[in-house]
């Protein structure tokens, strides 16, 4: 899939995830903020593509989005980072819908990552970061590479 | 008549989004039930009357195919309508669980009224 197209397709399922279950708009692409903390999760996908989907948002963004999600006011850190887990699930599956709307793939669980690879951005194949209320979310597919 | 409704999902917080979204449809809800995985569901399925099941695919555990499988085998379970929502959107995969007995798929996301118009194409409009 040309890169336009798939700048295209996550920016999409981006809006769609956020609008639709979240109830929080998405700016267009914005750079990342390197500034406050993040929470970060992957979901592994395999099918005719493999690779998997990375999600980084600001702590307080993600309470937010967690708050708005559950209809709390206040919220726990684990359910913020289940999530966290959830929306990188559904991004996931969103995107890979995508891309493998003719085949079947498989989505692995969605996992918070404690101590986040920092060389993400340099094999990610496409990463957008967004503005959302309080942060950013950033969303990045790394192809799986063959051994 | 108020519906027994079963989630099937391994994460808490999308059981706590379902039942606020099956709130949201104004469907009529006696009892809701929740487990996290398929054994977990076959289980207290048989402990009590659930009148309509919704279940992810992806759990660790007995996943959604695996159960929507075990409950087509068992004559008690069999009629007990399955809406499978899950962020898998593939034709494919939605094939597959339609051909496995579930009677209903919404992928994720979705708004609340896509929920409610399943439950309406497969259980009459008088729950709706």
């Amino acid at each position: 899939m040309p890169d336009q197209d798939m700048q295209h397709l996550l920016a999409t399922a981006v809006h769609d995830v956020l609008e639709t279950m979240f109830f929080c708009e998405a700016s267009d692409r914005c750079e990342p903020d390197t500034g406050a903390a993040q929470l970060e999760a992957r979901v592994a996908f395999s099918g005719a593509k493999s690779g998997s989907i990375h999600i980084e948002i600001s702590e307080p963004s993600a309470r937010d989005l967690a708050a708005s999600f559950l209809g709390e006011s206040e919220v726990s850190h684990s359910q913020v980072a289940q999530v966290v887990c959830e929306l990188a699930n559904m991004l996931c599956g969103s995107i890979v819908s995508k891309i493998e709307a003719q085949g079947c793939f498989d989505l692995g669980a969605p996992e918070l990552l404690i101590h986040p690879d920092e060389k993400t951005a340099h094999i990610a194949e496409i990463q957008q970061s967004f503005a959302i209320e309080r942060g950013t979310l950033t969303v990045a597919l790394i192809p799986c590479i063959p051994a | 008549m108020a519906l027994n409704i079963m989630i099937v999902d391994d994460s808490p917080v999308m059981r706590v989004f379902l039942r606020k979204v099956v709130q949201l449809t104004g469907l009529p809800v006696g009892e809701y039930c929740e487990a996290g995985d398929g054994a977990a569901a076959l289980t207290r399925l048989h402990e009590r009357w659930i009148d309509l099941i919704l279940t992810d695919i992806n759990m660790p555990g007995m996943n959604g195919e695996e159960f929507v499988r075990h409950l087509e085998t068992d004559e008690m379970l069999r009629d007990i309508p399955v809406i499978v929502v899950s962020t898998d959107a593939s034709r494919e995969r939605i094939h597959r669980m339609f051909e496995l007995g579930a009677r209903g798929y919404i992928s994720k996301p979705f708004q609340p009224e896509a929920l409610r118009d399943e439950v309406e194409r497969i259980l009459g409009a008088q729950h709706a």
